[in-house]
């Protein structure tokens, strides 16, 4: 089989095919195969045939065609799809059970209960554990609902963990800013407290996360060839 | 062999004759090709360059959907079969051509050329 793939690299470079998946490079490349195929069939020799196959071949118009069928709504579409849904369900999941857990656990009647056991501390990390515990489902959840919509492992992962990487942009981006607008004096003396509170938010939950994705990274994917950029 | 329909007129043809065929079955690209070839004896001929631009539009649509699969042979297609969606707009399309041919040849008199 010719490397009708390298064919058609070579004829688009230059052209902007900004966009264009590997997948569309290897339909193509498919096409001319079949036709060279064919025509080698009706007697042809390899030069004539290879000829003919990229004859009449406007690649500046078939870049532009592509590009435009493919720019309104479908690179939307399928990174929604694959990523941006899935990533909103597992970050809505886990917030959820979260706020859930909170509400309960910082009850006023949890609270006395726990705090009378033979760890007094273990009411703080009454709604924490738990909210740990379920974060492979959830992280299994964002996961799976990217690899059904054709997310590459990267998208899965993401997805998966899209949760703990928003939850890492407001312990740097948005809390840190707050402390120092709101002049939090206690917090400003004591940065580690900041780290751990990173930590002990990010850290763990992103584990948990990553395990509940772990399946969905070890399945098959279908790989995408190298994306055709603008030079 | 007929001669093949000027590719101004044969264009807008074009998402009719490949939901058609996927209506009867799944086919990738180059099998679409053909079949149009043929079942057109030569008439209405789709390069590469014209006929994925359009199979990715109707993508984009939904009225089409595109799957890799891999074939007897080993090799991978991408076989594109049609949705529920892109079903109901084939009874629709097909009567906006008969319309349009019925007032083109009232106009132009194409039945009696």
């Amino acid at each position: 089989m010719r490397d009708w793939d390298v064919v058609i690299r070579e004829r688009l470079s230059g052209e902007a095919v900004r966009g264009w998946s590997g997948d569309v490079a290897a339909e193509l490349a498919d096409h001319l195969e079949d036709l060279y195929e064919e025509l080698r069939a009706k007697g042809l020799c390899e030069s004539e045939a290879v000829a003919r196959v990229l004859d009449d071949i406007d690649w500046h118009g078939l870049a532009r065609q592509i590009r435009k069928a493919k720019r309104s709504r479908h690179a939307i579409n399928e990174r929604t799809r694959q990523l941006w849904l899935p990533a909103l369900v597992s970050l809505t999941l886990a917030n959820t059970v979260l706020m859930v857990l909170t509400r309960i656990s910082l009850g006023p009647r949890m609270i006395a209960s726990l705090s009378t056991s033979w760890f007094p501390g273990i009411s703080l990390m009454a709604g924490y554990l738990p909210w740990l515990t379920v974060q492979p489902v959830i992280g299994a959840l964002g996961a799976h609902f990217s690899y059904r919509a054709g997310g590459s492992r990267m998208m899965c992962l993401t997805a998966g963990l899209f949760p703990s990487i928003v939850m890492l942009g407001c312990w740097t981006c948005v809390i840190p800013p707050g402390v120092l607008f709101e002049r939090h004096v206690w917090v400003m003396n004591h940065p580690a407290y900041l780290a751990l509170g990173t930590f002990a938010w990010v850290v763990p939950a992103a584990t948990g996360l990553f395990f509940g994705c772990l399946p969905f990274l070890c399945i098959g994917h279908r790989e995408m060839a190298p994306r055709i950029h603008e030079p | 062999m007929t001669k093949p329909v000027d590719s101004r007129i044969a264009r807008g043809s074009t998402e009719l004759a490949i939901i058609t065929l996927l209506a009867k079955k799944p086919l990738y690209g180059f099998e679409i090709a053909k079949r149009i070839e043929e079942d057109t004896n030569g008439a209405l001929r789709f390069t590469l360059a014209s006929l994925y631009p359009m199979l990715y539009e109707l993508e984009n649509r939904g009225w089409v959907k595109g799957k890799w699969e891999t074939n007897l042979a080993g090799r991978d297609r991408r076989y594109y079969s049609l949705t529920p969606k892109g079903r109901k707009r084939l009874a629709p399309l097909r009567r906006e051509w008969r319309f349009f041919f019925q007032a083109l040849d009232r106009l132009a008199g194409v039945s009696r050329a």
